[in-house]
């Protein structure tokens, strides 16, 4: 399985949802598509097994607004419980974690 | 009739019926993917028609603005600003009679002045580049704008030590000796929109915040995280990506009244315009009818419902009662997480944009809100009385 250094092989701060946003640089959408692309279909999410680890450690912080496009957007395809089971996060503090967990159990919003 | 010949018929009809099925979904779905295609936000030229109109609306806003003749004196008594609840309605009188101002002169007169807190030194700079940049617009002369000294000293070094003196160009008389750097995010205009730079607000904010409260790490995290963030995405984008007025950050530690007052503006086009020209402005028009005209009512409107006047947020598709997002898709939800999260740690906050405004108290219910006859800010200015202990 697949581990991820997000702070240092994307950003250390994870705020901008598209390039509209912010600086338009380092979006959700990008991390989406440069790590996620591959569970981007309902196939994908039938099997549970840990898919890749996004390690949090070089990681200053995260907005709800990126949280939601780089994770929430999943929803449509499984619960979060069975994300969390399939992406996995390490090194990462419950702020964090209580903020991409209140994007999931959200939804998918824009 | 034969039995085989009502067979045919009736395979005949059936054949023709599902025939017509198809048919007819057929026909829908080309006048829904019509209607998508005509309103699609993630659509290039519909985003480019967005941006476009809200430069057009940027420059509509100083139309009505000559400054010609005549002088304007307003006399700032007592304090002025939002910091105490108490003042509220003072604030916003001399807001609204300072922003609209349209003569040659304006002269704040700050004689009898006993305090002027860090919403009003935004206010003021907000003005600043308000009739900058409405003269240049209407290519005429912006007009002078003039302060008097406060008798009391303490507002004047206050004035030079929390950088306003020095964004005017005014020639500071008294030093700022009497307070302390470490307490404040001093006022600047802020140009840039890197994450560098947001970044480096966002830490000194965060550095005034551990130092000062008795809050925990993970809570001042969570604060910076979910509204500091979000209120920068949105100053930002109404502050630089229409016409390039910037944004400002103000923190200010007061000991003895036990709060930090955090300050962040732009000189955008305000919540309403920015709803009434994104892509939920139909819908919005349709839901609220004449009230969709009134900004405090809006703004109220905007923190209740999430909706987002953001370039990609989501409509509303498909007919009547079968009228709905698309699967997966929400409306905005910036304004909630902000409320949220303000209501969690028991910060009140309140939030005016151009004629309208809103305030919170630290249990996250709505104490004042509404719109003025005149103009109460250039822009949007969010404010937040951050305690220094728990409630």
């Amino acid at each position: 399985m697949k581990t991820v250094d997000v702070g240092k092989d994307f950003y250390f701060r994870l705020a901008n949802r598209n390039e509209l946003q912010g600086d338009g640089k380092h979006t959700a959408l990008e991390f989406r598509s440069k790590y996620l692309s591959e569970l981007d279909n309902e196939l994908a999410w039938k099997d549970m097994a840990p898919f890749i680890i996004f390690d949090f450690t070089n990681v200053k912080r995260i907005g709800p607004s990126f949280a939601n496009e780089a994770f929430a957007y999943f929803m449509k395809y499984t619960k979060p419980d069975n994300f969390m089971q399939k992406i996995q996060f390490k090194n990462i503090d419950e702020v964090d974690t209580g903020i991409i967990r209140k994007e999931l159990l959200s939804g998918y919003k824009k | 009739m034969k039995k085989k010949n009502i067979q045919y018929l009736l395979w005949v009809n059936q054949r023709q019926f599902k025939k017509r099925k198809i048919e007819i979904h057929k026909s829908k779905a080309k006048r829904r993917n019509k209607f998508i295609k005509k309103r699609e936000p993630v659509h290039k030229e519909y985003r480019k028609s967005i941006k476009n109109e809200r430069k057009q609306i940027s420059i509509k806003l100083h139309s009505d603005y000559s400054y010609i003749s005549g002088n304007k004196k307003i006399d700032i008594d007592s304090q002025f600003g939002l910091e105490d609840s108490k003042q509220f309605d003072n604030y916003l009188s001399y807001a609204s009679s300072i922003i609209d101002f349209n003569e040659r002169e304006l002269t704040l007169n700050l004689n009898n002045c006993a305090r002027v807190w860090p919403s009003a030194v935004t206010l003021m700079c907000s003005l600043k580049e308000w009739v900058e940049f409405g003269s240049k617009y209407n290519h005429i002369k912006h007009p002078l704008i003039r302060s008097t000294d406060s008798k009391d000293s303490s507002v004047n070094s206050y004035l030079t030590h929390c950088g306003f003196y020095d964004y005017v160009g005014r020639i500071a008389n008294n030093n700022s000796g009497e307070f302390n750097d470490s307490h404040i995010v001093k006022i600047q205009r802020e140009l840039k929109k890197d994450s560098d730079t947001m970044c480096q607000k966002e830490d000194s904010i965060i550095k005034l915040l551990e130092n000062t409260t008795t809050f925990t790490k993970s809570q001042i995290k969570l604060f910076c995280s979910t509204v500091i963030l979000e209120v920068f995405q949105n100053v930002i984008e109404h502050g630089i990506t229409c016409n390039d007025q910037g944004w400002w950050v103000l923190a200010q530690y007061h000991p003895l009244h036990h709060f930090i007052s955090i300050n962040i503006a732009d000189n955008g086009i305000g919540f309403k315009n920015s709803l009434l020209s994104g892509p939920q402005s139909q819908q919005l028009k349709d839901e609220l009818g004449t009230n969709a005209e009134d900004e405090g009512y809006l703004l109220q409107y905007a923190m209740n419902e999430n909706v987002s006047g953001a370039i990609d947020a989501s409509i509303k598709e498909g007919y009547f009662f079968h009228k709905g997002y698309k699967k997966g898709s929400g409306r905005g939800n910036g304004l909630d997480r902000i409320r949220t999260t303000c209501k969690e740690l028991g910060v009140p906050f309140s939030i005016l944009s151009h004629y309208g405004y809103i305030s919170y108290n630290n249990r996250g219910s709505v104490i004042k809100s509404g719109s003025c006859k005149n103009r109460i800010f250039a822009g949007t200015l969010y404010h937040f009385n951050f305690p220094i202990k728990e409630a």
